[in-house]
């Protein structure tokens, strides 16, 4: 099968035991991917209330903003089924791992956590890593797999208590989860999932989709976007320059997610000067800022830089939402490091009382794409302020496993263009109609 | 004479010349041929760059400047970077795709580019 690897991994977390069964290749060719085919699967499994874990039919190719893995699950905040993209290197390690579509089912009596790579999923016990926080706990299960670019999705002491503030985490870094799924992680007893992909994707006409991709790649050369680096960038250009000038002396570096030319996140520094560019003794020198609207709520309420930086690494570290960790912050009015985290770890998990945030990365089933995001960014992008296109990047991305902040952002990438990439990497022929109709019927 | 420039300041570790150039060897989608890797194995700490081997030298484009060490030469034990480095030591030589230089072709920012 041509730009997946056909198999789905199916573990059910009762027993420990787990299942490759093979792709639906017709399936494939009607549903392309991601999101579309993450819920064939949790329909499939939905007697165990799966976790979904999909690739998009580009994810990990040379297709630009082509990071995506998707997550799908039944939100215990809301009770919908969701879409979460998962960016940065998952979805290239996913599907190169040989595991295109992953289902989680059932819940454990005790802790675990996956190792999944080359084709082989392990079910481990997690024991010595529950109850410690995401960072902690990402460091050790390093060590375990033996595997420094391994990836991961983990949760922290939020996840593990059951909170509906708790998110999981990428790696050491905040996600796109604004749906509790940390506490459906927590729930089955799941603490991380760690995966590594070192195998090999075939593709149908191995020229032709080359040659497409380094044609989108240079129309995105082109783009006054790619001048512009990280979430101060995109709070900027949301006319919110305050926090570009709040955190301005703590910027180290930038980066993207694999195969983007964007890179919207951004490193800064706190325990080192951020100009030190040698790799130094101090081994957590900062973090990476992930959320530009959880960033502009900490800074515009007046705390201090250095604080919400650092309070940034905290929550996640616990594994919380960060628009939950902003509204904990600044709902109690503490203004000092130790007085908010001592307020945080005490209110993460009490009751809900989060509003929906406008916009996320997400797809909420049934109740669709609702907001811009980050409004109104995607008007000084140059973009289209219409619902509707922000709703089609969305959608599309979600089973093609393109980033719809890149769609976005650089508009090289619409059902057209993904009808003769489908053509040119599947031998799949799909009209720009059907496609839509594939990403509407989420 | 054409080669390969490599600035790993300008690096945003999206790995496409990796990509490119393992798709250039295999004809499909894998990393594991390609000569040039990106080093991103100091996550927490957000030290990353480009490593790219050559018949003769390899080139570390790492974030504090460009270093270039002869294939051979004995590696500081203590250089986490220059030993992670080793696997790249195995990987077929850049041989700049027969002058087309995939890598270059997609890197975004110009940390790689065919001068």
């Amino acid at each position: 099968m041509n730009l997946y690897t056909g198999n789905v991994l199916v573990v059910d977390l009762c027993d420990g035991s787990h299942e490759v069964e093979f792709l639906d290749e017709e399936m494939v060719n009607k549903k392309i991917g991601g999101a579309a085919i993450n819920i064939e699967l949790y329909k499939k499994h939905e007697d165990g209330s799966p976790i979904v874990i999909g690739t998009g039919a580009f994810t990990a190719t040379l297709v630009p903003g082509c990071s995506l893995g998707v997550v799908t699950a039944k939100s215990p905040l809301t009770g919908s089924l969701v879409h979460i993209p998962v960016p940065f290197y998952w979805g290239l390690d996913q599907k190169l791992s040989g595991f295109d579509f992953i289902v989680l089912k059932g819940e454990a009596d005790k802790p675990l956590y996956l190792w999944l790579h080359d084709e082989v999923a392990e079910v481990r016990e997690a024991g010595e890593v529950w109850g410690k926080d995401v960072w902690s706990a990402v460091d050790e299960l390093k060590g375990k797999v033996g595997d420094e670019l391994a990836q991961f999705l983990t949760i922290g002491p939020a996840g593990e208590a059951g909170s509906l503030r708790a998110q999981f985490a990428y790696n050491y870094w905040a996600s796109a989860d604004r749906w509790a799924i940390g506490k459906l992680f927590g729930d089955k007893k799941l603490k991380s999932v760690a995966i590594r992909g070192m195998g090999i994707i075939d593709v149908e006409d191995p020229e032709g989709f080359r040659d497409k991709c380094l044609e989108l790649h240079e129309k995105c050369k082109g783009s006054e976007i790619l001048g512009r680096h990280g979430v101060e960038e995109i709070c900027e250009l949301s006319g919110k320059a305050g926090v570009k000038d709040a955190i301005k002396g703590f910027i180290h570096r930038h980066r993207g997610c694999y195969g983007c030319p964007f890179a919207c996140h951004t490193y800064v520094k706190y325990n080192e000067p951020p100009t030190e560019m040698k790799s130094t003794d101090v081994r957590e020198p900062g973090t990476l800022l992930t959320d530009p609207q959880a960033l502009e709520m900490m800074v515009s309420s007046g705390i201090e830089p250095e604080v919400v930086l650092r309070m940034v690494e905290f929550g996640v570290r616990q594994g919380i939402d960060p628009i939950c960790l902003a509204e904990i912050m600044i709902n109690s009015g503490k203004q000092t490091l130790d007085e908010l985290q001592s307020v945080v770890v005490e209110r993460m998990t009490m009751g809900k009382e989060v509003e929906k945030v406008p916009g996320p990365l997400g797809i909420e089933v049934d109740k669709g794409v609702d907001a811009l995001p980050f409004s109104p960014w995607v008007s000084s992008f140059g973009g289209n302020t219409d619902l509707r296109e922000w709703k089609k990047s969305c959608v599309l991305g979600s089973i093609t496993g393109i980033c719809p902040v890149f769609m976005q952002a650089f508009h090289v990438i619409d059902e057209e263009v993904i009808s003769e990439l489908l053509s040119l990497g599947m031998g799949v022929e799909l009209g720009a109609q059907e496609i839509l109709d594939i990403g509407n019927e989420l | 004479m054409s080669e390969l420039k490599v600035d790993g300041t300008k690096c945003i570790m999206c790995c496409l010349c990796e990509m490119a150039c393992g798709f250039r060897r295999d004809e499909a989608f894998s990393t594991l041929a390609s000569s040039v890797v990106i080093y991103r194995n100091e996550e927490k700490n957000n030290y990353f760059g480009v490593m790219l081997k050559q018949e003769k030298d390899l080139v570390l484009g790492r974030p504090e400047g460009l270093e270039v060490r002869r294939i051979g030469e004995a590696m500081d034990a203590e250089d986490t970077s220059a030993a992670a480095a080793k696997p790249v030591l195995l990987r077929e030589s850049c041989d700049l795709c027969e002058g087309e230089a995939w890598c270059a072709r997609f890197c975004p920012t110009g940390a790689i580019i065919l001068s």
